[in-house]
């Protein structure tokens, strides 16, 4: 049996700070303002390096740190990364449990065990893609992965650049490092002799990072690393008893006794400890040997693929839009790879702050999973978006689809590029009008230019076989709209005309030929048309309507 | 050698006493080698669009470039662009391929065409000059097209002169790479018309057919110019027959240099 905890350290202030493209790397902290004064109750490690701890006001954080960045809660937010921490998790194993704010143990059981670990830091690194910066344990009960997940954060940074190769397990580092994990581990509390009899039974076996490092497998990756409990009891021994939370009271007899690690405390016989310290005292001694097991208790996955947001401060510009988008999509994508669906079809809803909203719905031109290519439909659309108010929130609705598995035959012509040809129109359709872009089909009437614009054919059709009487003539060019003209006439018909583009006597002629129409309609048309060859050169359309010559277009 | 050719082998048999010579053996003997060495960036016209119109196809060769531009020029009305457009229209239907239309004042007449012949076709019916280049700037790069056919028949002289050369260059390097065939169609020819108007009856009357005009588009690696007008008569023959004996001339080819180049 084999568990991981995904665990996301200061994870409300991360939830906020992810949602906002400019605070990367910034000084951030979250201010709780449940109290009379708002106090600082998360704080980043920039903030922290500033000398801001929690529990000062915020004026006190801001003179300690001018730049800091500070934000309220929000529950939105907490609720999108939740959902991002735990689509990552089922990745992973359909059994997730959702242990806490920001803290999910997995089930890997079914996995192989050399996967582990690998798998674990994968989800770390999936995790930073989607602005969580997380720690992943791996070990036999879910408290021990959770212990290890937090002994993580002790590790070096893995957001800073790490030198190449990136791939390597913990031990084939320089001196360097090593001197740098020992200044980070000496964090903990010295390790003291512990005696038990006046004999001496933990004589700082641990008491180097190397040591210490011989019980766990670390895994780095690009940015994030996992780390595996190997011996439990070496793991454990040399960890300081604030690891296993206890009780206050206990916790102040156990610093009278001079206990101050875990392996000094599971050192005493277990019978010894229950017997002056009662049920608390013995699982303490539980929790601290590693012996507390549980099951956990799995969470389903949603079957719907949302997400929405409410922003704390008004957007007016595309970038702020985008960058949220992207983390929607983003762990959306993952959400549809998890369920094995593609996203069908799009709807992205944008709140205004004058009440009003912007609803627009995007059918893909092929049922995908790519994240890139659902944010590139919704970035095409936005580019060009103009609001009447600034956006104070935006959801985002994927209708899932099973992945379509068609077969082209061979001499079908569908689009090579799908999903390009589905942006280019609507590229173009944003420069010059989406009603202005598609594929002609011509109407079931005779009314002059009476035709319509369709979505282009998936796939186009064999020709059918030619018509038994072979079209004549030149195409027509239309002049839209018709060009007025004055027309002088003889007894054969037009004989000159003029208008703004041409002018001239009328060298042949044929016509008229009258046409009506849907005459119990508003829409009706009625009038004459002749075909006319100027002496100039030029074939023309000419008609007449009530009166009024005008020049529908050229044959060309 | 190597200090100027960081990339040419130092036993490579080419010897500088070649160059200082510098007799035509030798330069043709240099330009083999570099040939060899630094492949041309320039495409190589292999794959052509056959227009339907047998009287262009047997002018270029099979059809017009894949991977260039060809420019029509249409300096007069009625002049056959529509009618190429149409036989364009029919050849790329019958492969079953996608043909976008940058329409740039709007001026398409589906029903002219017979509704099987429309299927394949993405009109875009553009009312400014801006519209028109920024749509096609987009379509050239969509590599579902076959054909690409930019009207910019109608606009004035003093604006299709004043786009800029570089847009004529970035499409030629959009498509050089792919298989598409861009045409791009000019003519001032209404212009002139309203410009005789200008002058009066008498002197219109005494202009007699098309002037001579000269191509726009730079980067064109063909350019067919529309040399006759079209009659009444045209009405009673079939479109086809039509086509058949468009008149057309060729202005401009680098089909065949880059033919024999490849």
């Amino acid at each position: 049996m084999s568990y991981a905890v995904l665990h996301a350290a200061d994870f409300a202030l991360q939830a906020v700070v992810r949602t906002e493209a400019d605070l990367d790397g910034k000084p951030a902290a979250l201010l709780e303002d449940r109290a009379r004064k708002a106090v600082i109750v998360q704080a980043n490690a920039s903030a922290r390096a500033a000398g801001v701890q929690v529990g000062l006001t915020a004026t006190q954080a801001m003179a300690r740190c001018a730049d800091i960045v500070l934000r309220a809660r929000s529950a939105a937010a907490e609720k999108e990364s939740e959902a991002g921490l735990l689509a990552v998790a089922w990745s992973l194993s359909p059994r997730v449990e959702r242990t806490a704010a920001g803290i999910c143990t997995i089930d890997l059981a079914g996995k192989a065990a050399d996967t582990h670990l690998p798998h674990s830091r994968e989800a770390v690194e999936r995790l930073r893609l989607l602005g969580l910066e997380t720690t992943a344990g791996v070990a036999r009960t879910p408290l021990l992965a959770l212990y290890a997940a937090r002994l993580a954060r002790i590790f070096p940074n893995v957001a800073e650049p790490q030198p190449a190769p990136t791939h390597f397990t913990g031990g084939n580092r320089g001196s360097g490092e090593n001197e740098r994990k020992q200044k980070t581990f000496s964090q903990f509390p010295p390790l003291p002799p512990v005696k038990n009899q006046g004999k001496e039974i933990v004589a700082n076996r641990y008491d180097s990072w190397s040591q210490w490092q011989r019980c766990v497998k670390v895994e780095y990756g690009i940015s994030g690393l996992a780390l595996e409990v190997k011996d439990e009891r070496g793991f454990l021994s040399p960890l300081p008893l604030s690891l296993v939370d206890p009780p206050p009271d206990l916790a102040a007899i156990l610093e009278g006794w001079g206990l101050r690690t875990l392996g000094a405390l599971t050192a005493l016989p277990k019978p010894e400890i229950g017997r002056r310290l009662g049920q608390a005292g013995v699982d303490l001694w539980e929790r601290a040997a590693g012996e507390t097991d549980r099951p956990i208790d799995p969470c389903a996955p949603g079957e719907s693929f949302t997400a929405a947001m409410e922003l704390e401060h008004e957007v007016e510009t595309l970038e702020p839009l985008l960058f949220i988008l992207r983390r929607f999509v983003d762990r959306l994508a993952l959400q549809l790879a998890n369920a094995h669906r593609v996203a069908a079809e799009l709807a992205l809803e944008l709140q205004l702050v004058d009440e009003t909203r912007h609803q627009r719905g995007f059918r893909l031109p092929e049922p995908t999973g790519d994240a890139d290519i659902l944010f590139r439909a919704l970035h095409t659309h936005l580019e060009t978006l103009r609001t009447a108010a600034a956006i104070r929130g935006v959801g985002l609705v994927v209708t899932p689809a099973r992945p379509l598995e068609r077969q082209h035959g061979l001499f079908d012509t569908g689009l090579r590029d799908p999903h390009g040809f589905a942006e280019t129109l609507a590229r173009v359709g944003a420069v010059v009008g989406a009603d202005r872009v598609g594929t002609p089909w011509l109407e079931l009437t005779h009314r002059p230019d009476a035709f319509s614009l369709a979505k282009p054919a998936d796939v186009v059709a064999p020709v059918p076989a030619p018509s038994l009487l072979p079209p004549l003539g030149l195409p027509l060019r239309r002049f839209r709209p018709p060009v007025e003209a004055r027309v002088e006439t003889g007894l054969q018909g037009p004989a000159f005309i003029q208008c703004r583009l041409v002018q001239g006597p009328v060298r042949q002629r044929r016509g008229p030929w009258r046409r009506s129409g849907e005459w119990w309609k508003s829409g009706g048309w009625d009038g004459e048309e002749w075909d006319i060859e100027l002496e100039n050169g030029g074939l023309f359309r000419l008609t007449r309507r009530a009166r009024q010559w005008w020049i529908e277009g050229m044959y060309d | 050698m190597s200090a100027t050719f960081g990339s040419i082998d130092e036993s490579t048999p080419v010897a500088p006493p070649l160059l200082m010579r510098g007799s035509p053996e030798s330069l043709a003997a240099l330009r083999r080698l570099l040939a060899e060495r630094f492949p041309p960036a320039a495409p190589r016209f292999a794959a052509v669009l056959p227009t339907g119109a047998t009287a262009i196809d047997e002018l270029t060769g099979g059809g017009l470039p894949a991977g260039g531009i060809t420019e029509v020029v249409a300096p007069a009305s009625s002049s056959g662009g529509q009618l190429l457009m149409l036989s364009l229209l029919a050849a790329t239907r019958a492969r079953r391929a996608r043909v976008a239309l940058v329409d740039g004042l709007d001026a398409f007449d589906p029903q002219s065409h017979e509704p099987s012949s429309l299927q394949h076709l993405i009109w875009v019916r553009c009312r400014t000059l801006d519209e028109a280049l920024h749509a096609a700037d987009l379509l050239v790069r969509d590599a579902n097209f076959a054909l690409v056919v930019v009207d910019l028949r109608g606009f004035t002289l003093s604006a299709l002169r004043g786009v800029p050369a570089t847009t004529w260059y970035r499409w030629q390097r959009a498509v050089e790479r792919t298989d598409l065939a861009l045409v791009v169609l000019t003519t001032m020819a209404p212009f002139r018309q309203a410009l005789r108007q200008a002058q009066g009856p008498e002197q219109s009357r005494g202009t007699q057919g098309p002037e001579r005009v000269e191509g726009l588009v730079g980067s064109a690696q063909l350019r067919l110019y529309l040399a006759g007008t079209f009659q009444l008569a045209a009405f009673d023959e079939e479109q086809a027959r039509l086509a058949f004996r468009l008149p057309v001339e060729v202005q401009r080819s680098r089909l065949h240099e880059e033919r024999r180049s490849a």
